[in-house]
């Protein structure tokens, strides 16, 4: 059975009517998001959601990117599960929208450490979705005809294992962005760098835990950067782990990299770092506001240990796209708008409605 | 005095741990350029009266790619790396002299193994002409010779303990298990002891401490005279578990450090001491360490212990020791699943 013009429509309109729902400030739900969220300042989680998940507000714009991509003989998954991790709104949007739109039932397992949101997102979609417990997931993923998962490497294996071979299937573990400048940044420029490293905390694939600076020295970057992090409100400390970066910072001081942060020495100590390498490949950091700036002869190399696992760049200077492409870079785009994942995104470099779909030859 | 005299002193039981590591952090302070850089971003420097609690650690991982020394590189005698389980790239420590080393090592080690004098010791772990990079190996070495009789030394098979008079075996946890389990029917003589240090590192399946135990029993060791050691490439000191012979069961077992050194036990969240009884990170401050930073942050986590009525250090001032839990989950790289699994 194939997914009619007027199916995909009503899926696609319900799917942004309840994203638009989440960003409305005058929707009780989206107060209860705001109010209730143990890893967000208010502040932080309104401007992540606004920037995040703007593209996915219109219904006509879903519909055609998933009719485009998904041909009309395909067949799509009549249930589905989706298994969550992590505490990131808009890769949970993301990964319930696939098989959602595509007109399945869907499943939804919430993570343990924040159900807030997959609870509320399920109400604000109202129908064809149901929330499950950690217990039912391998008969329900026994049982579907598409999976998602998104969390830890650990997770996405787990999940993987459980799932009949043949299963259309959807594993989104663990990755990170970069973002790639010249010598001299600019105060816009570093604004909108404060925003890519910034946006949600540094929580999710697509903040970058390093600035690589192609010609020039990372100290002038980091210091501009860091007058534009330091107007930011503070951060919730829930779910990060400071322990690592407060290593990475005494790593950084016994190295002898200069490290930029709070003036203070009182609790804003460890709310945000940026530290200036010089040279090596890339480590990144454990995120909470924390990112190594570090200047580097050529770009490959220093990605080198990220292959595969790169996500996404943004940039302010030409690069060589197909070579981030095969570290895994499956964005490329402007500083300031590496978290707004439009839902053309292929993401991971996949095609997701594709890939939850089934197809038949006819001879 | 030379500070490396009152180290001496220090572990002879003859000066204050809290005046030595003063004058230890001072001289590091003022040595390492990188340690200072450290001290001086935390806004800690040498002061009189200064809380040990409050001298800067380095993490452990600072061992790997980072020189921390405090002498020139040309009077490097001796270098240990670490056994990298969690990493491609070892930790690597320097000595300008293993005197303060050995002396503190054998004083540690004579205490919890061979407190009545020398006695046979078989050991499955390589000593130092096989593994010269190895700190473990290092001590065997010093321990067959301070400690062995003629009838000690190297086996790696562990046949020999089984014959002869009894034996103290040396083994790492992970070999130990092996010897045991392609030996079914091996009996120790009455009398034999085990040294037991280090876990499983990842190359086969972990045995718990108990297991462990079970098969020490069946081979004709009892648990009192099962003694386990922790320490490792990037510190001086030992801890020990018990006096050999004398030793509790396995579930009341504490790593106490030496009389001359310190473990605090903090919340990696916030690097504050834990309550009593709490789990946290292990934090040593070793000033046998001289040479490079006494102070050291580790990944391992451990149970603080304060001392009691019904639970004490076996000599020297009182001090807590921990219970250890196992390696801490480090925060690696991170995707949309950060926080918890689903």
């Amino acid at each position: 059975m194939s997914l009619s013009d007027d199916e995909l429509s009503v899926r696609c309109d319900e799917l942004s009517a309840a994203v638009r729902r989440l960003l409305d400030r005058a929707d009780p739900l989206h107060e209860r998001l705001v109010r209730q969220s143990p890893y967000f300042h208010a502040d932080t989680l309104e401007a992540g959601l606004s920037l995040s998940l703007g593209g996915w507000t219109s219904g006509e714009r879903l519909y055609r990117h998933v009719r485009a991509q998904v041909h009309a003989s395909a067949v799509p998954p009549q249930r589905a599960v989706v298994v969550l991790g992590g505490v990131l709104p808009p890769s949970h949007v993301q990964a319930i929208a696939y098989p959602f739109c595509l007109g399945a039932d869907v499943l939804i397992k919430p993570p343990s450490a924040d159900p807030l949101f997959p609870a509320l997102f399920a109400e604000a979609l109202g129908r064809h979705v149901q929330l499950i417990g950690g217990a039912d997931v391998p008969a329900a993923v026994r049982a579907a005809d598409a999976v998602v998962v998104v969390g830890s490497d650990e997770a996405v294996r787990g999940v993987s294992a459980l799932t009949p071979v043949g299963t259309p299937w959807l594993g989104f573990g663990a990755r990170t962005a970069v973002s790639i400048v010249g010598g001299q940044l600019g105060a816009d420029d570093a604004r909108r760098l404060a925003i890519d490293v910034t946006t949600f905390d540094q929580r999710g694939c697509l903040s970058p835990t390093e600035v690589l600076v192609v010609v020039g020295e990372s100290s002038r970057v980091a210091s501009s950067l860091a007058d534009a992090m330091r107007a930011l409100p503070p951060r919730r400390r829930t779910g990060i782990d400071e322990d690592a970066l407060t290593r990475a910072r005494e790593l950084a001081w016994l190295r002898g990299d200069t490290v930029f942060g709070p003036e203070s020495g009182g609790p804003e100590r460890g709310e945000w770092a940026v530290i200036a390498a010089h040279g090596g490949q890339f480590t990144g950091t454990a995120g909470g506001r924390h990112v190594i700036v570090r200047a580097v002869d050529e770009v490959s190399a220093a990605l080198a240990p990220l292959r595969g696992r790169l996500s996404a760049v943004s940039t302010n200077v030409a690069v060589d796209v197909p070579a981030l492409a095969r570290l895994g870079a499956a964005r490329v785009v402007p500083l300031g708008s590496l978290q707004a994942a439009p839902p053309e995104w292929p993401h991971d470099g996949r095609l997701p409605f594709t890939a939850l779909c089934r197809y038949v030859g006819r001879d | 005095m030379s500070l490396d005299a009152s180290i001496l002193a220090l572990i002879e039981g003859q000066a204050r741990f809290e005046d030595v590591a003063a004058d230890v952090f001072a001289h590091q302070y003022s040595a390492s350029a990188a340690y200072r850089r450290l001290c001086d971003a935390q806004q800690r420097a040498p002061a009189a009266e200064l809380d040990w609690r409050l001298i800067p650690a380095v993490p452990i991982e600072a061992f790997r790619g980072q020189s921390l020394t405090c002498f020139p590189p040309e009077r490097c005698v001796a270098t240990f790396l670490s056994s990298g389980t969690t990493s491609a790239e070892r930790g690597r420590h320097d000595f300008d002299t293993l005197a303060l080393y050995r002396a503190g090592a054998m004083r540690r080690f004579g205490a919890a193994l061979a407190p009545t004098g020398r006695r046979r010791i078989v050991s499955l772990i390589p000593d130092a002409s096989a593994r010269p990079d190895s700190s473990l190996s290092q001590m065997v070495s010093w321990a067959l010779e301070t400690f062995g009789t003629d009838e000690s030394g190297v086996d790696e098979s562990g046949l020999s303990a089984a014959t002869g008079a009894p034996a103290l075996v040396l083994g790492t946890a992970f070999g130990l298990a092996t010897w045991l389990e392609q030996n079914p029917t091996l009996q120790l003589p009455a009398g034999s002891a085990i040294m037991e240090t280090g876990g499983f590192k990842g190359q086969r399946q972990e045995l718990t401490r108990d297991d462990l135990f079970q098969l020490y029993e069946r081979a004709g060791v009892p648990s009192a005279c099962v003694v386990g050691e922790y320490g490792m490439a990037e510190l001086s000191s030992q801890w020990y578990d018990g006096v050999v012979g004398q030793a509790g069961p396995p579930e009341t077992r504490v790593y106490w450090p030496a009389p001359w050194a310190r473990t605090r036990v903090v919340d990696p969240q916030t690097r504050r001491d834990v309550a009593p009884g709490e789990t946290g990170l292990l934090l040593h401050v070793d000033p046998v360490n001289r040479g490079s930073v006494q102070a050291v942050l580790t990944q391992d986590l451990g149970r603080r212990i304060t001392p009691s009525a019904d639970v004490a250090p076996p000599d020297g001032p009182p001090r807590d020791g921990f219970v250890y839990v196992g390696r801490a989950r480090l925060a690696a790289l991170k995707g949309c699943g950060l926080v918890d699994e689903p």
